[in-house]
C-alpha cells in the first residue's frame, strides 16, 4: 500500500490537533490541550486509484516560519494549512509560511484549511482575501472540527493531488 | 513658594510642553490627576482674569480649555507640575543609562557577592508562578527541549539500576527458575511479576523496523509472536520524529543521531543508513553486539534494495524481500538469558553435590549394613536371646523373659550403632522362652536365690555347690526352692556348716557313729575269726573250695579296713595254723603248718588292696582226740583279728 506522509502547519490553537482527531476518530472536544513537538496519526483512505495510508504529523502551532522545527518537514508529501477563520491574523501567517516552504522544500502539495466555520459568526477572515489565494489557485476548504464539516474533504483533497501522476 | 525660581524654569519648560502630542498630554494628566479631578477640570470654566505670567498663561491654556480651577491650581501646582516634568523628562532618560550600567552593575556584584541572587530569587520565582498561572505555554516550549531527554535519561537509568541489581540478585541465587523468583520477590519487595518479567528477558529482540530514512514511513515491521503489538507505523513515525526534534534541538552535527531509546521495559536500539534505518525493540538489557548485528544487515539492505530506495513513492511492497533478512534478525537474536560460564558452574555445583549426596548415601547405606549385621551378631551372641528371622528393620525370635524387653536391653548394653541405626525404627517381635544357657541360669538363680550372709555359691554343669556357714534350718526350707530354678538339678551342701545344731548333738552324732563302726568292726571281725579251713595230710595247697571261702571274706575284711579307719584305729590279721601232731615228725609238721599258714595269707593278701593292716603268722598245737587224728580237722587254719587305736 502506498503510505505518504502530510504535515499539518499553522498557527497555535487554529484547530490542527482538532482537525486530525476529527478526521481520525470522529471525536471532538473544547478543552484545549496544546501540542507539543509533535504528534503522528495515520489513516488509510480509499481512493479511486486505490488505498493510500497517511502518516499524518501534527506539528505544534507556531506563528512564524522561523519557529518551525524543519526537519519535521522532511520527507512529507503534501501539507495542510491551517488558519482560524475567527483569528485573521492566522491566515496572513499561514500565506507566508507556505511561501517560505514552497521556496525550500520545492512546490509539493498542499491544501488549506480556514478553521472553526461554526463560528461565522466571529468570523474575522475577509472573503476578498478568500478570493485571491483562490486566484493563486489554491485549494480552500472552509472547516470545522467540530462540526466535522469538510474534514474529509480537505484530507482527500490533498491525497488525490498526492497519487496524481 | 518663591517667585524667584519660576520665570527660568518657565523658559525651559515652554518648548517642551509645546513639543508634547496631544497623546502625552493625555497621558500627563492621567498622571496627575484622578479621575474625579479631571471630570472637574474637564466641566465648562468661569471666566476668570489672565494671568501676569505669560508662560503661565499659556500653559493653563494649554492644559486647561476650562477655567474653573485654574486659579486654585496653578500657583501651588505650577510647582508640582514643573518637577514631574524633570521626572518625566529624567525618566525617559533613565531607563538607557540603566541598561548601559545593569550589565556591568551585574558582572560587579557577581564578583563578590550572591546578593543579587538572593534578591532576585523571590522576584524570579513570583514571576515564573504567574507566567505559568497565566499562560503555561512559553514556559514549556521553552523547557521542552530539555525536559524530554531529562525524563528519558531518568527513566533509562533507574531502569538500568534496577535491572542491574536484579541481575545481582539472580547471580548469587541458583536454584529451580520460579523458585528463585519467588524468592526473589520476597527479598527484594518487588512484585513476582515484575521479577519474573525482567528476569525471563535477559534480552529478546522483540520487534524489528525498517523505517524510511526521509519520511519517517515504516517500510517493514517485523514483530516476535510473544509481542504485544504495538502500532508500528506511529512507532516508526515516533521514532523519526524524535530523530529529528534530538538532531535539531541538541545541533547535532551531521552523521550523528540517537542511537538507543529507552522506554520503561524496551530499549531501542537505532541504526541509521542514508536511505534507511532499522530500530531493533528490545526487551531486557540488550548486548553490546546487537549493534553490529544491526548495522550489517542495515549495509545489506542498502545494498539489495538500493533502486527500491531510490524511486520510493509510498508503496511499501517494494521492500517485501527486506522481511527474511529482518526476520533472521528478530530470531536469532533470541539468545539463552543466562550466562553459560555462570550456568556451567551452576549444573557442575549441582552435579557435585549430587555426587556427594549419592556417595554419602551409599556410604550411609553400606554402614547401616555393617552396624545391621554386626547388631544381629552381637544379639546372637548374647545368652537368652535367639534371633530367628532378621530383615531389614524388622527383628523376629525368642528372648529369655530374663532379658526383659530386648530394645531396652539392646540400648542398655549398646548393642545398636544409634549414629547409623534408629533403634525406634525396628520392629522388635520376640517370644519368651526359657534358656539353658549357664550365664543365663546363673542370672536366674541370682534373680531367685536369696543367699543369707556367708553362704556362697558355685554353679557349675548343673550343680549348685552351696559353702559357708548358715543354718540347717534355712537349707532344710530353701532346698526344694532352690530346686525349682531352671537349670539347677543337683544341689552340694556338704561345704556347708550348720550354726543351728549343737554340739552334744553333734558329739552324739559322733558317737552314734562310733557305735555303728565299732559295730560294724565287730561283726566283721566275727565273719573273719569265724574262717576255718582244713588241710589233707602232707598238704599245703588251698582247695578250691578254701579259696571260694576266702573269697567270700571279701566284704568282711574291706569292712575292717573302713571302720578302723573312721574309728582311727588299726587291724592286725594272725593267721594261725595247727601243727599235726598225730602223725609224721613235729618239724615236718611245723614245716607244713607254715606253708599252710602262708598260703591262707598269701590269699587274704590278694583280697585286701592298700590297706593300712599288719599281717603276721602264728603256730599252735592243740592236743586231739585220736579219733580226730585222722581227720583233716587237726591241720587246720584259722584268722585272728586284733585292733587297736592309732597311736
Ligand atoms: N468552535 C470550534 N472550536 C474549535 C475548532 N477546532 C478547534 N477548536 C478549539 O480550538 C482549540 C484549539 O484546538 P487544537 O486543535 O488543539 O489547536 P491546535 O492547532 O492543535 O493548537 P496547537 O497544538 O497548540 O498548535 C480547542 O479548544 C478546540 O476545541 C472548530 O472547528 N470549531
Ligand atoms: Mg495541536
Amino acid at each position: 500500500m502506498i503510505q505518504k506522509k502530510i504535515c499539518l502547519i499553522g498557527a497555535f490553537s487554529v484547530g490542527k490537533t482538532s482537525l486530525i482527531r476529527q478526521f481520525v476518530e470522529s471525536i471532538f472536544t473544547e478543552k484545549y490541550l496544546t501540542t507539543v513537538g509533535v504528534k503522528i496519526d495515520k489513516k488509510v483512505l480509499e481512493l479511486e486509484e486505490g488505498p493510500i495510508k497517511l502518516m499524518i504529523w501534527d506539528l505544534a502551532g507556531e506563528d512564524d516560519y522561523t519557529e518551525i522545527r524543519l526537519p519535521y518537514l522532511r520527507g512529507a508529501s503534501g501539507f495542510i494549512y491551517v488558519a482560524d477563520g475567527t483569528r485573521a491574523e492566522t491566515l496572513t501567517k499561514i500565506v507566508d509560511i507556505q511561501e517560505h516552504i514552497d521556496a525550500d522544500f520545492g512546490r509539493l502539495p498542499f491544501v488549506l484549511a480556514i478553521n472553526k466555520h461554526d463560528l461565522i459568526g466571529e468570523w474575522e477572515v475577509k472573503q476578498s482575501h478568500i478570493d485571491h489565494l483562490h486566484c493563486k489557485s489554491w485549494s480552500i476548504h472552509k472547516t470545522s472540527a467540530l462540526t466535522g464539516e469538510s474534514v474529509d474533504q480537505l484530507f482527500t483533497d490533498l491525497a488525490q493531488q498526492m497519487v496524481k501522476p | 513658594m518663591s517667585m524667584s525660581q519660576t520665570p527660568s524654569s518657565n523658559a525651559s519648560i515652554e518648548p517642551k510642553l509645546k513639543s508634547l502630542s496631544d497623546k502625552q498630554v493625555k497621558q500627563l494628566k492621567a498622571l496627575l490627576f484622578n479621575d474625579a479631578e479631571l471630570a472637574v477640570l474637564d466641566a465648562p470654566a468661569p471666566t476668570i482674569e489672565k494671568l501676569d505670567d505669560p508662560e503661565l498663561e499659556k500653559l493653563r491654556q494649554l492644559l486647561f480649555p476650562k477655567e474653573a480651577l485654574r486659579q486654585l491650581l496653578l500657583i501651588e501646582d505650577y510647582q508640582k507640575l514643573q518637577t514631574l516634568l524633570a521626572w518625566l523628562e529624567q525618566h525617559q532618560q533613565d531607563p538607557k543609562k540603566l541598561a548601559q550600567a545593569l550589565p556591568l552593575a551585574f558582572e560587579e556584584l557577581n564578583k563578590n557577592s550572591t546578593r543579587l541572587a538572593e534578591i532576585l530569587a523571590p522576584q524570579i520565582e513570583k514571576g515564573l508562578h504567574r507566567s505559568v498561572t497565566k499562560n503555561p505555554q512559553p514556559l514549556i516550549d521553552s523547557l521542552f527541549p530539555i525536559i524530554g531527554p531529562m525524563i528519558r535519561k531518568s527513566i533509562s537509568e533507574s531502569l538500568s539500576d534496577m535491572l542491574k541489581s536484579i541481575n545481582q540478585l539472580v547471580d548469587q541465587s541458583f536454584s529451580i527458575q520460579a523458585l528463585r523468583w519467588r524468592i526473589e520477590a520476597q527479598r527484594t519487595g518487588k512484585s513476582y511479576a515484575e521479577v519474573a518479567l525482567l528476569r525471563s528477558l535477559d534480552f529478546q529482540v522483540d520487534q524489528v523496523f525498517l523505517i524510511h530514512q526521509e519520511t519517517g514511513i515504516l517500510l517493514k515491521h517485523l514483530t516476535s509472536p510473544e509481542s504485544l503489538h504495538k502500532d508500528g507505523d506511529m512507532v516508526s513515525g515516533m521514532l523519526s520524529a524524535v530523530q529529528d526534534f534530538v538532531t535539531d534541538a541538541f545541533n547535532i552535527s551531521e552523521g550523528n543521531y540517537l542511537s538507543e531509546l529507552k522506554l520503561g521495559d524496551f530499549t531501542l536500539i537505532l541504526e541509521k543508513g542514508p536511505k534507511a534505518s532499522i530500530v531493533a525493540a528490545i526487551l531486557g538489557k540488550p548486548p553490546a553486539s546487537i549493534r553490529l548485528d544491526l548495522q550489517q544487515r542495515l549495509e545489506s539492505l542498502h545494498y539489495d534494495l538500493h533502486d527500491e530506495f531510490e524511486s520510493f513513492n509510498g508503496d511499501t511492497q517494494a521492500f517485501d524481500s527486506a522481511i527474511e533478512d529482518l526476520e533472521s534478525l528478530l530470531i536469532c537474536k533470541k539468545r539463552p538469558r543466562k550466562k553459560p560460564i555462570l550456568r556451567w558452574i551452576i549444573i557442575i555445583l549441582i552435579l557435585l553435590s549430587l555426587l556427594g549426596y549419592a556417595s554419602y548415601k551409599t556410604w550411609l547405606n553400606f554402614q547401616s549394613q555393617q552396624a545391621w549385621s554386626s547388631l544381629i551378631t552381637s544379639l546372637n551372641q548374647q545368652p537368652g536371646i535367639i534371633i530367628t528371622h532378621a530383615e531389614k528393620n524388622n527383628l523376629q525370635g525368642l528372648a529369655d523373659p530374663l532379658i526383659g524387653d530386648v530394645k531396652n536391653y539392646v540400648s542398655q548394653h549398646k548393642l545398636i550403632d544409634s549414629e547409623v541405626l534408629q533403634i525406634e525404627a525396628i520392629q522388635w517381635q520376640f517370644k519368651p522362652f526359657i534358656s539353658l544357657e549357664p550365664d543365663v541360669i546363673e542370672k536366674r538363680i541370682k534373680r531367685h536365690l536369696k543367699l543369707p550372709q556367708g553362704v556362697n555359691y558355685q554353679y557349675t554343669n548343673g550343680v549348685l555347690s552351696l559353702h559357708g556357714q548358715t543354718t540347717h534350718e534355712w537349707l532344710q526350707s530353701n532346698q526344694a526352692k532352690l530346686y525349682s530354678i531352671q537349670g539347677v538339678f543337683e544341689i552340694e551342701h556338704s561345704a556347708l556348716t550348720f550354726t543351728d545344731l549343737k554340739a552334744e548333738q553333734m558329739r552324739l552324732q559322733k558317737l552314734q557313729a562310733q557305735h555303728l563302726a565299732e559295730a560294724a568292726l565287730q561283726e566283721a571281725i566275727n565273719k573273719v575269726e569265724s574262717f576255718e579251713v582244713y588241710f589233707s595230710i602232707n598238704k599245703t595247697q588251698l582247695s578250691s573250695e578254701s579259696k571260694q571261702m576266702l573269697t567270700d571274706l571279701k566284704p568282711a575284711l574291706n569292712a575292717i579296713v573302713q571302720s578302723t579307719k573312721q574309728l582311727n584305729q588299726h587291724a592286725e590279721l594272725v593267721v594261725i595254723a595247727n601243727i599235726d601232731n598225730g602223725n609224721g615228725t613235729l618239724k615236718l609238721n611245723q614245716q607244713l603248718a607254715q606253708k599252710r599258714a602262708d598260703a591262707v595269707l598269701t590269699e587274704i593278701k590278694s583280697l585286701i588292696q592298700n590297706a593300712n593292716i599288719k599281717f603276721s603268722t602264728r603256730l599252735t598245737s592243740t592236743a586231739v582226740k585220736s579219733i580226730e587224728l585222722n581227720s583233716s580237722n587237726i591241720r587246720h587254719v584259722t584268722i585272728k583279728v586284733k585292733v587297736a587305736p592309732n597311736s
